[in-house]
């Protein structure tokens, strides 16, 4: 029997989050997970989070990752790994396993975070080898570095679609499509832009009516859905592709909260039933506790506020901080979580988990009405982007950013002050021109690759752009490449200057590239389609 | 072929609206007359869509359509591992599952 | 046909070398990187299919790769029902297809 105060399920964002969170009131934590690793999701997401600073945004999920496990090992936190929790009892007892051995915990205090499954699809064919959830590929991709086929279906544009048909890029893959039932894309604008430029189609209003082939995926046949709910005439397609990733939500993973007796809601846009709990993260059981997506399916960031938020609470119930303390945090971080969910973005997320709870899926989703490619009106609308005036006389940046996420990053970047979001974090971003030189700096420090230089003040007709890019291999200098617009379009050709990475940019390179001049507002990505180097 | 729903037993969206025909409508009663969630991975993957299934079938909305029981072990354990512990502490699990 | 294996990338720079050790699959010898998922080495070989189902034959192969479904079993060194796609590569190992839930008989 192993005797601990607070035992967390979960070493994903949110456990580990508590784990600190508890190990600095001086609470004793043991962190059991049945997985080889620790992480949860974190070591999988190679992106940079958005978010304020004090969210860690800008900052990659893995790094994320790599410091929340040197905290706990600082902290001396017990992490017990590949070990199973197989039941929770009355008096919080909990029951493990571990290979052939099992084991009871005694626990004062548990909190789960335990996180979330993938929703399935089902189709025609879907149970073929290369039919795979689109945390699958990804783990494969970025954890065991194999790609489980060349050219790939995503279906669901939610972020986590969009992002992973992304990194699906990143490794070399081709990308058909990513397509989506409901009409409009489920994630970020600007992780659509950053694959549709690169020539990946999203298809909103479209289904996957089968998956075909002999021993595994050779073929998916997508349609356009109508508003009846079915395919519409005429409008079949056969992709040749040989893997399908399935991105159509996420659910918790809440059986130790039944097990465990807990009272549950249903929240049809946070992944379906949920353990109901006060804003303190305890459920109905006392002295259970519940942080991440077990909670409500959200971003990490999120997850490791209410993992803090539920460790505050436990610890404070165990008198190792005082109540006021414990208040006084807890409103804080509940505050952060606010800014966290916040914005017209954050509420018009209902808008599409309504269209696609009528029709009987239960699914976590955001979205506005935004095909993934700015349109020149709607450019010239947003803060970010300059003047005509001022395009002329030298290089200026474009923040080409027009949702209201919580995310500021850029504002940090740029040592004039030229970028200001200030507060709430959900502002766009507002270029103020006379201040920016054009130096670029700004370029790596943007999670959503939406800022560009663009210089058309040059004698002669060609100007110069420069773009982040995050693929191999990278251009050679002095080569020419197609240039592609923000529908993914090649418009002309462009020629590669200068491609350059320094450290603080975290991976993220800036390429710099010559185009016709009259091309200077289209061009947003080069070509040729990344590849995997041998 | 009659498309698959519950990967592990192999049981068809037909074999589920059968018995849904039948009377049965929730996922425990699914579960038993079908076998869909009983095998491997414990319905981990086909209950959301058997929900799916139910709620188109009967026009009942997700929320009242509740996952089929929990009770330990939550994961697969081999029987040999209960031989050195008492079993006075499994006998008082609940698996009670509630809704507000 | 290039390798499906990342050996270079944008983001996670180059993968750590490994031990390339053998490994058998259904009597075939194919390299593998010691302490990999048993499943990657097998799509990186190109094998796709791990084991056919009880009832109908179907194939399947990963879903989702983290060892909750078990799509990915297979037999391994004789035990059945092995999650590969959390089991770590071992020098040596006899890897084969499974058909349906398999059988202890083979084991030593």
């Amino acid at each position: 029997m192993i005797e601990t105060e607070l035992a967390i399920v979960g070493a994903g964002p949110a456990g580990l989050s508590a784990a600190i969170e508890a190990a600095r009131a001086g609470v004793e934590v043991t962190v059991i997970d049945e997985n080889a690793k620790p992480g949860g999701q974190l070591f999988k997401q190679i992106h940079k989070f958005f978010g304020s600073k004090e969210h860690r945004a800008g900052v990659r999920g893995f790094t994320i990752g790599h410091h929340l496990l040197e905290e706990t090992r600082k902290l001396g936190v017990t992490i017990l790994l590949d070990t199973k929790v197989w039941g929770i009892f009355k008096d919080l007892t909990l029951g493990i396993s571990r290979g052939e051995e099992m084991d009871l915990v005694k626990a004062q205090k548990i909190l789960l975070a335990t996180g979330a499954i993938e929703t399935p699809l089902s189709f025609p064919g879907w149970t073929l080898p290369g039919v795979m959830g689109a945390g699958a590929a990804q783990t494969l991709v970025n954890l065991h570095r194999v790609l489980p086929g060349r050219r790939f279906l995503m279906v669901g544009s939610g972020n986590v679609g969009l992002i992973v048909a992304y990194q699906l890029l990143q490794a070399g893959a081709e990308v058909s499509a990513v397509i989506d039932i409901a009409p409009i894309i489920g994630g970020y604008g600007v992780h659509a832009s950053k694959i549709k430029r690169q020539g990946v189609r999203i298809l909103p209003s479209y289904t996957i009516l089968e998956a075909q082939g002999q021993e595994k995926v050779e073929q998916a046949i997508i349609a356009q859905m109508g508003q009846d709910g079915k395919a519409v005439p005429g409008t079949e397609e056969t992709l040749e592709v040989d893997c399908i990733c399935l991105a159509v939500g996420l659910n918790p993973l809440a059986e130790l909260a039944w097990i465990a007796g807990c009272v549950f809601d249903y929240k049809g846009d946070r992944g379906g039933f949920i353990p109901k709990h006060t804003r303190r993260m305890e459920t109905t059981v006392p002295g259970i506790f519940v942080a991440g997506d077990i909670a409500g399916i959200d971003e990490a960031s999120c997850a490791m506020e209410e993992g803090k938020i539920a460790a505050t609470a436990i610890a404070e119930s165990l008198g190792r901080i005082k109540p006021i303390q414990g208040k006084r945090k807890i409103e804080k971080m509940g505050k952060n979580l606010n800014t966290l969910r916040s914005g017209p973005f954050g509420a018009a997320r209902r808008k599409r988990a309504r269209f696609l709870m009528q029709r009987g899926y239960a699914i976590a989703g955001s979205g506005l009405d935004y095909s993934g490619a700015l349109s020149p009106g709607e450019l010239k609308k947003i803060p970010g982007v300059p003047s005509e005036r001022r395009m002329k006389k030298g290089p200026v940046a474009f923040l080409e950013c027009n949702q209201n996420i919580p995310c500021d990053p850029c504002e940090l970047a740029c040592p004039r002050g030229a970028i200001r979001v200030g507060q709430p974090v959900t502002n766009l971003p507002v270029l103020k021109e006379e201040k920016c030189t054009g130096c670029g700096i700004c370029i790596p420090s943007c999670p959503g690759l939406a800022i560009f230089v663009v210089d058309q003040s040059k004698k002669g007709r060609e100007a110069t752009l420069r773009l982040p890019y995050e693929f191999f291999p990278w251009p050679e200098a002095g080569s020419v490449v197609p240039a592609l617009n923000r529908e993914g379009k090649i418009v002309t050709t462009a020629r590669v200057l200068k491609v350059s990475s320094a450290k603080a940019h975290d991976r993220t390179a800036v390429v710099t590239i010559s185009v016709p001049k009259e091309f200077a507002l289209e061009v947003r990505a080069i070509g040729p389609k990344p590849r995997v180097i041998p | 072929m009659d498309t698959i729903i519950c990967r592990c037993e192999e049981v068809t969206e037909r074999e589920i609206t059968e018995a849904i025909e039948k009377g049965l409508i929730t996922l425990n009663e699914i579960k038993k007359a079908t076998r869909a969630g009983m095998g491997l991975c414990q319905g981990k993957i086909c209950a959301k869509l058997v929900e799916r299934i139910v709620s188109r079938e009967t026009g009942r909305a997700p929320q009242e359509i509740l996952p089929p029981t929990f009770r330990p072990p939550a994961r697969p354990l081999p029987l040999g591992m209960f031989k050195e512990h008492p079993v006075s502490h499994i006998a008082s699990a609940k698996g009670k599952r509630r809704k507000s | 046909m290039t390798t499906p294996r990342i050996v270079d990338h944008p983001i996670l720079g180059k993968a750590e070398e490994g031990r390339r050790v053998s490994i058998w699959v259904d009597g075939d010898e194919i390299e593998a990187i010691e302490g990999e998922p048993v499943a990657t080495a097998l799509l990186a070989a190109g094998i796709h299919v791990l084991h056919y189902t009880h009832k109908y034959n179907h194939p399947r192969g990963v879903y989702c790769a983290i060892g909750r479904c078990t799509d990915c079993i297979m037999t391994v060194n004789g035990k059945p029902n092995v999650r590969t796609c959390v089991t770590p590569v071992e020098k040596g190992m006899k890897i084969e297809t499974q058909r349906g839930l398999g059988s202890w008989e083979h084991e030593r």
